[in-house]
């Protein structure tokens, strides 16, 4: 699998857009486009992957909030391809994200994509609901 | 249905034998033959030349859909009942077979990707950690 940044820009002071593609064996699999906005007290962050034909496959809405040492976060990854929605909550490490730290992450971040096996979200709480009966899932 | 048994039949989706079953469920051979014949018992796995199967009625139990057509039964998630009616049209008249597909996994990488440029925290301490193991700050 090889990943490729296609484009990332900072949109006005508190918002930064980044498009990356996915492909493997040179056919592009899906292209991710991430939108994120800092509203202060709260950071959100939204992104979507479209396959080939331009279909949404998934998308993942992460609200971040400090709150003393830690950052409380939420990820809802709706996916619509196992129709399944994927909610992931827990406590972070409050790190410092300069805007050169956020460039970094990204410019390495095809190098980063093997290391990512274990899910960046292995530590939290999740539950994981099907979307056709509305049902929670063993997870 | 217990989470040990839901476990078993997702893991059963594609033929496993007993050993690879063992491995997989840390349960031991009384606890895994047990719960075995439990789910022959209730219809959800069949023992094929392969290793254990769940059945369509497993499948159906695990919450995934089932359709019947031309003498085919096709168990699905993921796609429409027009695509699935589409491979029992295909598959009529084959002698007796079973079938096991599944997409390609790769769309879990979409979700880690995605995750990173949403909360680049959860790589930043590796991103900081290369930088200085290269002498970068």
């Amino acid at each position: 699998m090889e990943l490729s940044i296609t484009s990332s820009f900072k949109v006005g002071e508190r918002a930064s857009f980044v498009e990356a593609s996915m492909s493997k064996e040179g056919s592009l699999i899906s292209t991710l486009r991430a939108l994120n906005l800092d509203l202060g007290n709260l950071r959100v962050g939204v992104s979507a992957s479209t396959d080939p034909e331009g279909r949404l496959r998934r998308f993942i809405l992460t609200v971040i909030q400090p709150q003393d040492q830690e950052n409380v976060v939420a990820s809802y990854i709706l996916d619509l391809t196992s129709r399944k929605l994927t909610i992931a909550e827990g406590r972070a490490r409050r790190l410092e994200v300069k805007e050169e730290d956020r460039a970094k992450v990204i410019s390495q971040l095809p190098d980063l994509l093997s290391s990512m096996r274990q899910g960046p979200l292995m530590h939290f709480r999740s539950r994981v609901i099907n979307l056709d009966t509305g049902a929670e899932e063993a997870t | 249905m217990t989470p040990a048994q839901r476990r078993l039949l997702e893991l059963c989706s594609s033929p496993r034998t007993f050993s690879e079953l063992k491995r997989l469920t840390k349960l031991s051979d009384s606890g895994l033959s047990k719960a075995l014949k439990e789910m022959r018992e209730l219809g959800y796995l069949q023992k094929t030349q392969e290793g254990y199967l769940t059945t369509p009625e497993g499948m159906e139990a695990l919450g995934h859909r089932k359709i019947r057509a031309h003498g085919v039964i096709v168990v699905y998630s993921g796609i429409s009942e027009e695509q699935a009616r589409r491979v029992c049209e295909i598959l009529r008249g084959s002698p007796k077979f079973w079938l096991s597909a599944r997409s390609e996994d790769l769309g879990d990488y979409d979700v880690r990707v995605g995750l990173v440029l949403t909360f680049p925290e959860l790589l930043l301490d590796e991103v900081r950690g290369s930088s200085k193991e290269r002498g970068v700050e």
